[in-house]
């Protein structure tokens, strides 16, 4: 299975860079998207020393011209899954953060997509999954993932979940 | 070593500080995806798009200009 991923069709990217180390790619449905890793103390803060070494990962669909809910397109999860992949093989040491969005009640959909594609890379990198809950019920999925072999990973994980878990005080 | 005795927060402060966070990063989030729509309408970012429609083409991706 996921030899099938690595063969699968997937689009050329580009690395733009910036201060949120954007990639781009187009799709065969006119749909332009942007990956970043966006340097981020939000979960953190500025004095953790994982810090300068954590990114929230963001997928944001630049232009959608036909302004239509995306068409299912198998080649967007490879690609997507090669990005995430180049950007840890330039900074191996990355904490990469990604909270699903939930503004159009769509945040477990974009969730189970990121498992999915997490899936074919379990080999090299672990994830750890957790949620934020709003005081009105809303719930946003988090997920923390690092290369499987991090020298910290036991660390991070325990951070992570404290903060989550909302025991950070002076946020 | 110094221990420093983090302090237990109240049910209340936890939600108040996930709220926080939430409502800093959904106005952080809007930021960031108007800027990038803002930056795809640059001639230079249309001709990096360029570019990759040509390698995709080379390898039979046929992605069609908006």
């Amino acid at each position: 299975m996921q030899k099938e991923v690595l063969l699968s069709p997937k689009y050329d990217f580009n690395f733009i860079g910036g201060d949120k180390n954007s990639f781009t790619f187009q799709t065969v449905h006119k749909l332009t998207y942007e990956i970043t890793f966006k340097p981020t103390f939000c979960l953190f803060g500025e004095d953790s020393s994982f810090a300068p070494y954590t990114f929230e990962f963001s997928i944001i669909l630049v232009d959608n011209p036909a302004d239509k809910l995306p068409q299912l397109d198998k080649a967007i999860l490879p690609t997507i899954a090669s990005i995430f992949a180049d950007f840890f093989e330039k900074a191996p040491d990355t904490i990469a953060i990604y909270i699903c969005d939930s503004s159009d009640g769509r945040q477990l959909i974009r969730h189970k997509k990121i498992d999915t594609w997490f899936y074919y890379y379990k080999h090299i990198f672990v994830k750890i999954d957790s949620q934020f809950l709003q005081k009105y019920g809303t719930i946003y999925p988090v997920s923390l993932i690092i290369k499987e072999y991090h020298p910290f990973r036991t660390q991070i994980f325990d951070e992570f979940l404290n903060v989550v878990n909302g025991y950070n005080a002076g946020k | 070593m110094e221990t420093v005795a983090k302090k237990i927060l109240t049910p209340e402060e936890r939600q108040a500080n996930v709220d926080k966070f939430i409502k800093r990063w959904k106005e952080e989030k809007a930021k960031d995806e108007q800027e990038a729509r803002d930056r795809f309408k640059t001639p230079e970012y249309q001709a990096i798009l360029k570019k990759l429609r040509e390698k995709n083409a080379k390898r039979g991706i046929i992605i069609p200009e908006v």
